[in-house]
């Protein structure tokens, strides 16, 4: 006999026997209360899954959401900037990784979590604006493969500076929403997770209503298609793209310290979540915002998914997920 | 005093030169066409103008010197330029781009737009799709729309014949007489000499960047021997 069951309290080690706990690994997010695997794998016995409870499935697709979230702000930032500037950010992720440490920091220098945050997405803001203006648009007479090239060394910059600053290692911070669970339609979901979905999603629609209803938006989307054009019309297309920079880096920055958490603020926390942000981007082309957060979401929901359903490749299984879709997208688009 | 004067304006690409020496003005309400041949120069004169060419010379806007001389401030003295190829911002809709061309005027007012749409019924029929999904020629029509709701002094006209179709391009210039007509000044750079001609005012021919020619309209339209001579035809 053999048996898979998710428990939400205490294993019941009793019936199930000898207990192994697999930490929640959701690769970039992972709750504060993770939703625990708990299985016992007698030897010599054929594997086959257990029916779920409807209350784990529900919880799993809020826990995949949230991480669909993270992906769909970064997927974002990275549409923004590239149909702005026509530049592939490689440092997106990177960049929004030092606004979670800039959070934290402030937090931890007593300020309150919400002005930290409202302070962190503003500095953010300022410093996308700044990369741009120092770094990005100097090159802006050069083909655009030359400035994405250039957010590559900012990324290991990024990465690197954290780690000088900051060390290597987990760090914590105070996260405001609890670790407790919330009955909705009588499913069980943690509240962490529905705080990090309110967020994300709350931010992709803000950025959203910018690009699609606003005079900025509007500024933004005739840059990115016809920069003359627009400095013809009247339009500061660099500062609008410098604009555009600044707010891919507030987004960025909500992503970040949604993706840290209450314990996994880390200079590499990041590092997949931006692959699948890329993959989710690059299958609407890097030019379409709708599709990237949809594909986001959906690749949240599926890495969640497979990461609980599928352990046959030792956690392998969700990052080739991520890959597999860049791919499909890379091939479909014929780029 | 002029509108647009230009006077013994140099320009390069590189180092290529692309204009030698070239003077020419436009006065209040005047349609002015720049005629040659592909490379003449005439498209440089308009970038010339809007300030994406390097010049020496002098390039004076009401009698005075813009500095910096760049699109963004030219098209705050009321010049809107209208580029090559249809100059349309192809991912947005019809109506976005009739709402970038009034950008600097806070978005067209309803009345601008019913302007443009009696002018361009075809525009509101495709009000809501994607500029790059028109024809071409409806896609000249709206990059002209999109000057019209800016309501500019002088509209910069490049080469708004290509590509279209010859009926198509006749019902554009004759937009583009209406246009004069209300009280707009138009300098117009086109290779179809003989849609131009019916059009203008005054011409100005150039020749490897050079003004080789400059007069009336009507001159140089009952003159065969001197169209011959400069236009070829």
């Amino acid at each position: 006999m053999h048996l898979w069951a998710y428990a939400d309290g205490a294993p019941d080690t009793a019936r199930l026997g000898r207990v192994e706990l697999a930490r929640s690994n959701r690769y970039g997010l992972r709750s504060p209360r993770p939703i625990r695997l708990v299985r016992r794998i007698p030897a010599h016995t054929p594997i086959h899954i257990k029916p779920l409870a409807v209350d784990s499935v529900a919880a799993q697709l809020v826990a995949g959401l949230a991480l669909g979230g993270v992906y769909a702000l970064l997927a974002l930032a990275l549409v923004l900037v590239h149909r702005s500037s026509g530049v592939v950010n490689i440092a997106q992720g990177g960049m929004a990784m030092l606004s979670a440490f800039v959070c934290a920091t402030l937090v931890s220098h007593g300020w309150a979590f919400w002005p930290a945050f409202g302070a962190t997405v503003l500095l953010s803001f300022a410093g996308g604006a700044a990369v741009h203006a120092t770094l990005v648009r100097p090159l802006r007479h050069g083909p655009a493969l030359a400035a994405t090239v250039l957010t590559v060394g900012l990324l290991l910059a990024c990465n690197g500076f954290a780690t000088w600053v900051w060390g290597p290692d987990r760090r914590r911070f105070a996260w405001p929403f609890s670790s407790g669970q919330v009955t909705i339609a009588g499913a069980a979901v943690g509240r962490s997770d529905l705080a990090v979905v309110g967020l994300t999603l709350g931010a992709a629609a803000l950025a959203w209503l910018l690009l699609a209803r606003s005079r900025l938006g509007l500024a933004l989307r005739a840059s990115a298609a016809n920069a003359l054009g627009a400095r013809y019309a009247g339009i500061h297309v660099g500062a609008t793209v410098a604009v555009g920079w600044g707010f891919a880096a507030g987004l960025g920055a909500v992503a970040g310290v949604a993706a840290a958490g209450p314990d996994r603020l880390a200079p590499t926390m990041l590092g997949t979540a931006f692959l699948f942000a890329l993959a989710a981007a690059a299958v609407g082309g890097l030019d379409s915002a709708g599709v990237a957060v949809a594909a986001a979401l959906g690749l949240g929901v599926t890495v969640e998914l497979v990461r609980v359903h599928v352990d046959a490749l030792a956690g392998g299984v969700p990052a080739a997920v991520g890959l597999g879709v860049l791919l499909a997208a890379v091939a479909a688009r014929r780029w | 005093m002029s509108l647009l004067e230009l006077r013994r304006v140099e320009a390069r690409y590189g180092s290529t030169p692309a204009l030698r020496d070239v003077s020419l003005k436009v006065g209040d309400g005047e349609l002015v066409a720049l005629l040659g041949a592909n490379g003449a120069g005439k498209s440089a004169v308009l970038r010339a103008v809007c300030g994406t060419v390097r010049t020496h010379g002098d390039v004076l806007l009401d009698g005075e010197h813009l500095f910096p001389r760049t699109p963004e401030r030219v098209a705050r003295q009321g010049v809107a330029h209208v580029e090559q190829g249809r100059g349309t911002f192809a991912s947005l809709t019809v109506l976005d781009n009739l709402r970038v061309g009034a950008w600097l005027r806070r978005g067209p007012s309803s009345r601008d737009l019913v302007r443009v749409f009696e002018l361009f019924p075809q525009l509101y029929e495709q009000r809501r799709r994607r500029a790059g999904s028109l024809s071409g020629s409806d896609q000249q029509l709206l990059a002209l729309g999109r000057a019209v709701v800016a309501h500019p002094r002088l509209v910069l006209l490049d080469e708004p014949s290509c590509g279209i179709a010859p009926a198509d391009a006749s019902a554009l210039f004759a937009r583009v007489r209406e246009l004069k007509d209300a009280g707009t000044s138009v300098l117009l750079a086109e290779q179809l000499a003989g849609s131009a001609l019916a059009v203008a005012d005054r011409v100005y021919v150039l020749g490897a960047g050079r003004v080789v020619f400059s007069g009336g309209a009507d001159e140089l339209r009952a003159d065969e021997a001197l169209r011959r001579r400069h236009l070829g035809y």
